[in-house]
């Protein structure tokens, strides 16, 4: 049978820069390609995405029409997407965790307590704020590892915990400003 | 679990009754302080120093966060859907919340936000090179009406728009360069690029030295430095660039906290002790504070002031 990845994956980004250019920057940018204002022509928010989402066009459309297989090009195989949507699952997940844990945590904490309170306001005090990042962290680093070798076992999720408290290490302790992921969008 | 929370809830309330004397109001959790300009720069730098303040003497904890872009209005959207607690304030410039809302095509207003208090006003002169010869800005009408093209650098699109009245009240048309910024325009006339421009006091210093002079006060009275100058009503052109920082916050702030942040910010820029009061100073000419019913009247002002300043520009 042909080979017929390049045309799956060029009529794939194809169709996502349409969704782009018809759909998504004219229902989220605020103006055109080009803005007048005040007898002056400026560039318009839908200008640069609008570029970037023509070259994406472009790019699937030439790997879908023009690019063939050379000898020795890996084949698109199922078990290769497959690999690509465990990747992707392991990901939102840990997104997940990170985004809500401590929102969930502050919840389960203070069931209908006196005060209300809100995980936003304790995004700044520890231990509060470093739940979200702790557990997905370990979730991250150990699913990724769990791919990778197709097992795990306590070593793996003590270096991925390890891991991740070298990062709050990193960024949180020395930076008084700096919030850890999720907390500055909370 | 709950011990640790009640820890919390404990260590929050030790910092709420160490500075009750200071303030009646603490703010619930950390403060977000939204900036509305570029990180560095001197409006960042005020802002920055402000909030070292407010932690230092209150023990407040305040995060500050960029949100730059289409002169303060982008800070201005993620602004108003934030709670109005008290938790989140941002730093703009009047203009934001004036002319720069009436001229975008936005449903905001300023009745969307609630202001705090101005930290310092603009010393906002029409400047240029003193190699240039020119003394005052009936100097550079004469040079426009004997055939000179003028480069006239503006910041902004309100700026750009009194740039243009100027011209047309004196029979006159300039070339408008709209760029970046009051440094951009300061480096824009040293480097020869641009004749003259806007300049909201970053030219005190070269005024000083003689370097540069300012042609005309943009501002509804004469400027600290140069009381000669004429306005621009002076100049034939019934607006002016009156403008201040403010901190602003979402509509619906409780009065508490309103007085409270407000009380706190007038404490840091007045006190002469502080950095913040320093680098105002240095940078801005002097702290001014503006607050409450002024404040309020002030800025629904200016945005219906805008309007006939866009309608007289448009014509």
């Amino acid at each position: 049978m042909r080979d017929r990845s390049h045309l799956v994956l060029g009529l794939g980004v194809a169709a996502f820069a349409l969704l782009l250019l018809t759909l998504w920057i004219p229902l989220d940018a605020e103006t055109g390609l080009i803005e007048r204002v005040r007898r002056r022509v400026s560039i318009g928010d839908a200008l640069a995405p609008s570029i970037a989402g023509g070259f994406l066009l472009l790019g699937g459309l030439l790997l879908a029409l023009a690019e063939r297989p050379g000898r020795g090009t890996p084949r698109l195989t199922g078990a290769l997407l497959g690999h690509i949507a465990i990747s992707l699952a392991i990901i939102a997940l840990a997104t997940l965790i990170m985004r809500y844990a401590g929102p969930l945590s502050v919840a389960l904490a203070n069931p209908g307590g006196a005060e209300p309170l809100e995980y936003r306001l304790l995004r700044d005090t520890p231990p509060w704020k470093h739940i979200g990042f702790l557990l997905g962290g370990v979730v991250l680093i150990a699913g990724l590892i769990w791919q990778v070798e197709r097992h795990l076992t306590l070593r793996m999720l003590l270096l991925a915990l390890l891991a991740t408290l070298a990062m709050i290490a990193l960024y949180d302790l020395p930076f008084d400003d700096l919030l850890l992921p999720p907390n500055g969008d909370v | 679990m709950k011990r640790i929370l009640r820890a919390g809830l404990a260590a929050l309330a030790m910092a709420a009754t160490a500075t009750a004397s200071l303030a009646d109001w603490n703010p619930p959790g950390p403060i977000k302080m939204l900036i509305g300009f570029r990180a560095g720069g001197g409006a960042d730098t005020q802002a920055r120093l402000i909030a070292e303040a407010l932690e230092d003497r209150l023990g407040w904890k305040i995060i500050p966060e960029q949100v730059t872009g289409k002169g303060g209005l982008n800070l201005a959207a993620a602004l108003r859907d934030a709670p109005s607690d008290g938790t989140v304030i941002g730093l703009a410039v009047t203009e934001t919340l004036g002319y720069n809302m009436a001229a975008a095509n936005t449903d905001m207003t300023p009745s969307d936000f609630t202001g705090i208090a101005t930290t310092a006003g603009f010393q906002m002169g029409i400047v240029a090179l003193s190699t240039k010869g020119w003394t005052d800005f009936n100097d550079v009408i004469a040079a426009a009406k004997a055939g000179e093209q003028i480069r006239f650098g503006a910041m902004s699109p309100k700026l750009a728009d009194l740039a243009y009245l100027l011209g047309k009240a004196n029979g006159v048309a300039f070339n408008i360069v709209v760029v970046r910024g009051g440094k951009a325009v300061m480096d824009g006339v040293t480097a020869g690029d641009l004749d003259l421009g806007f300049m909201a006091g970053i030219q005190n210093k070269g005024v000083i030295a003689g370097d540069l002079v300012n042609l005309a006060s943009a501002l509804s009275v004469p400027l600290a430095l140069s009381p000669d100058a004429p306005t621009l009503s002076d100049l034939g052109v019934p607006f002016n660039a009156d403008g201040y920082f403010v901190f602003i916050a979402p509509a619906g702030l409780p009065e508490e906290a309103r007085a409270a942040l407000s009380a706190a910010i007038a404490d840091v820029v007045t006190d002469e002790s502080t950095k913040a009061h320093a680098f105002i100073s240095r940078a801005f000419g002097a702290p001014t504070v503006i607050s409450g019913g002024d404040l309020s009247q002030m800025l629904a002002r200016d945005y219906d002031g805008a309007t006939e300043l866009l309608d007289a520009s448009a014509e």
